[in-house]
């Protein structure tokens, strides 16, 4: 069966020594830590959905729940974005990232205690966190609203997790290095860098003045470009050669995307009209810019993995998942490069199109891409199939959830920036500003789809975690009656 | 854990984990990297304000800040000139409308001060004043003012003489350090207070 190894899949059969170790039990060496990610992942993305529906319903019906301080807008819509962001993406994305190293590497998961230790603690400083924010004590720096009670332990909780990721890696059996290795292992040091410095400059010894935009817009680019990016990347560039059984086109461009992401893809960020000396915008746009590259690059590398093999999409969800969130990351990185234009963002400054373009990369890519990730993962943990009706339902619900929210707000951000741009209408500020209701009750509908799809998320990993728990349960039973039979 | 034996989860390529191959990476995303990079460059070249911390939106360079920075004709003269009047206010006052206990003419609205070139206030500074003056029609004479030569740096006395001339609604051209430097040399040896009618044998240009 290996003709030409370099173009085929190398399996099983590396000669007659057999690999020591096995899919399966390197399963199970993943799957205490790996799920206890995933099911936390997925508790948080309902926390953070159901909250995110509270900020979303205040733009057009500001008098609910108005005389509660905890859940006021102000409070409400950070604690939802960093239940997603960190409650979330963060965990699924490491939980993936160490199931796919630990694959890659052909090891078992190294100091597993340490990550359920970490995933705990993790998940303290979550609850910690957003209970800070709602209590009133957020930093208003976006994105790490969480007040430095709360960031310390989770600054230690990814240091414990990132250590095991390291360790896994440096213990691999199959020594070839995989692009999706080169990615896992960037993102793991990219964020304790970027997170610590971030908190050091404008928390702990705050920064004088515009400087603190400036590191606050680059810690958001670079937790999104490439944190998310990569991480995202890792899981689209395992998992579809996975699925389709056939080799990725090539480790080249997966490099050449690497370089080009690591070096231009760190630099944007900054918006055009910030109240900045002009070179740091300038140079920021033309860092977003250049990220075209790498974006064309991703598309057509898996292009040419998937050609001819377009209809196994047809036979796997979990590949549906990873498409669309590949399909998403080409688009919006297509978006925000025309964004990055001077002309283009003049208009779109200020309107809802910026967080229309978040999502459409958070949750479009990344979080699509984690999903398609867990529904395959899981299974195997387990060892048993997630109802496949439930798997269905949650990406319909999905898909369409983020369609209608991003369609709807960009074009409304559109538009609002058109009429704000015209001289003669910003007078009337408030009805340019009414006027882009209808657009933001049709994202309260997207957020509510979305939110459905997370609820059926939880319910079929919970479901099957019961289903698992109660049959081995039974056989259990079974067995001591057994036994107790032929005593 | 025991595997449903009659639903084998675990495919032969769950085995197989994925590998690339090495199809070499198109000449054209090298290109396309090339050319945007060029055309990043060309673009900062105009836009960025030459890497100039002071230039900001929407001025493109530091030239075009410049330009459209408001100039005075004193420029940084008047600054200094401005804190150095600080002395001079105490007899003045800080108004420059003079003051009657020290008897001390008004400086707003003098025809010494406005009246021509510098020539005279110049000689007042440096070596003081004396004797019966009339300024703007009215008489004084009862006090007298210092000589100020060995306090004042010529940049000092030219600065607070272009800002005695142009406040107050006083308009007249500024002084230069130049003219300062020379008439302390013509007058080095004087060791008294001038006295107005000495003065006003003084051209005023
Ligand atoms: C101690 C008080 C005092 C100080 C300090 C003083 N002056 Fe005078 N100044 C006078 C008096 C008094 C006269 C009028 C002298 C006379 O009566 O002959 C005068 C006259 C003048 C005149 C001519 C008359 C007029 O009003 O136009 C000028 C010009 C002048 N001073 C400028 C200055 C400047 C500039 C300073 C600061 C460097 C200064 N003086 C500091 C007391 C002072």
């Amino acid at each position: 069966m290996s003709a030409t190894p370099s173009t085929q899949i190398i399996s099983i059969d590396r000669g007659n020594e057999a690999p020591a170790v096995t899919s399966v039990q390197i399963d199970a060496s993943c799957r205490a830590p790996v799920l206890l990610l995933f099911i936390s992942a997925a508790a948080w993305l309902l926390i953070g959905s159901l909250l995110g529906i509270i900020a979303s319903l205040k733009f057009h019906s500001p008098n609910i729940l108005a005389s509660c301080p905890l859940l006021t807008y102000g409070r409400v819509h950070p604690a939802a974005w960093n239940a997603l962001i960190y409650g979330f993406a963060i965990q699924a994305g490491l939980g993936v990232g160490l199931w796919v190293l630990s694959h890659l590497g052909r090891a078992k998961l190294a100091m597993a205690p340490l990550i359920v230790i970490g995933a705990i603690l993790w998940n303290l400083g979550m609850t910690i966190g957003t209970y800070g924010i709602l209590y009133g004590d957020s930093t208003g720096f976006e994105w790490l609203e969480m007040p430095r009670y709360a960031s310390g332990i989770l600054f230690f909780a990814y240091l414990a997790i990132g250590l095991a990721a390291i360790v896994t890696l440096h213990l691999r059996r199959e020594r070839e290095l995989y692009i999706s290795q080169w990615l896992l292992l960037a993102a793991i040091f990219w964020l304790p860098w970027i997170y610590s410095t971030a908190q050091l400059l404008l928390v702990f010894k705050p920064v004088r003045g515009v400087m603190q935009a400036i590191i606050d817009w680059w810690y958001i680019n670079n937790l999104t470009t490439i944190w998310l990016g990569f991480t995202g990347l890792a899981a689209t560039f395992y998992f579809i050669p996975k699925i389709i059984n056939r080799p990725l086109y090539s480790h080249y461009i997966g490099i050449f995307i690497f370089w080009t992401l690591a070096i231009f893809g760190s630099w944007g960020g900054i918006p055009t009209g910030s109240p900045l000396p002009t070179w740091i915008p300038a140079l920021s746009s033309v860092g977003a810019a250049l990220t075209i590259v790498p974006v064309l690059a991703v598309a057509f590398n898996v292009h040419k993995t998937f050609v001819g093999n377009y209809s196994k999409l047809s036979s796997s969800m979990p590949l549906k998942f990873i498409a669309f969130g590949a399909l998403a990351y080409v688009l919006s990185g297509l978006v925000g490069v025309l964004a990055s234009i001077v002309q283009v963002s003049e208009v779109i400054n200020f309107t809802w199109f910026t967080p229309a373009q978040t999502q459409f990369v958070v949750y479009g890519f990344f979080a699509m891409t984690m999903f398609g990730a867990i529904y395959y993962i899981v299974p195997r943990l387990l060892q048993a199939d997630i109802s496949s009706a439930g798997v269905r339902w949650h990406f319909w619900l999905a898909l369409i959830g983020v369609l209608i929210y991003v369609v709807s707000l960009g074009v409304g951000g559109v538009e609002q920036g058109t009429v704000l741009n015209n001289p003669k209408a910003t007078a009337d500020f408030m009805g340019v500003t009414n006027s882009t209701l209808p657009f933001l009750r049709a994202s309260t509908t997207g957020d509510l789809f979305i939110a459905l799809g997370h609820l059926v998320f939880l319910l079929n990993l919970v479901g099957v975690l019961v289903r698992v728990s109660r049959a081995s349960f039974s056989t259990a039973m079974v067995a001591n009656r057994r036994a107790e039979v032929r005593a | 854990m025991s595997p449903d034996p009659k639903k084998p989860l675990i495919k032969a390529t769950d085995e197989a984990e994925p590998k690339a191959e090495r199809s070499a990476a198109p000449v054209a995303l090298v290109v396309l990297l090339a050319l945007m990079v060029f055309g990043g460059m060309v673009y900062l070249g105009n836009n960025a304000g030459g890497f100039n911390a002071q230039v900001y939106g929407p001025f493109k360079s530091h030239d075009e800040v410049k330009g459209a920075q408001p100039v005075s004709k004193g420029g940084e003269a008047l600054v200094l000139g401005k804190k150095v009047y600080e002395t001079c206010a105490a007899c003045h006052m800080p108004t420059g409308v003079g003051s009657p206990t020290v008897n001390a003419p008004p400086l707003a609205g003098s025809e010494w001060v406005v009246g021509g070139g510098p020539n005279r206030i110049i000689r007042i500074v440096l070596n003081g004043l004396a004797g019966p003056i009339e300024v703007n029609g009215k008489a004084y004479g009862a006090g007298a003012m210092p000589a100020f030569k060995d306090s004042f740096s010529d940049e000092q006395i030219a600065a607070v003489l272009t800002y005695v001339r142009q406040e107050w609604g006083n308009k007249a051209d500024p002084v230069k350090p130049e003219t300062v430097k020379a008439i302390r040399a013509e007058t080095a040896s004087k060791g008294d207070n001038w006295a107005a009618p000495d003065l006003l044998q003084v051209s005023d240009k």
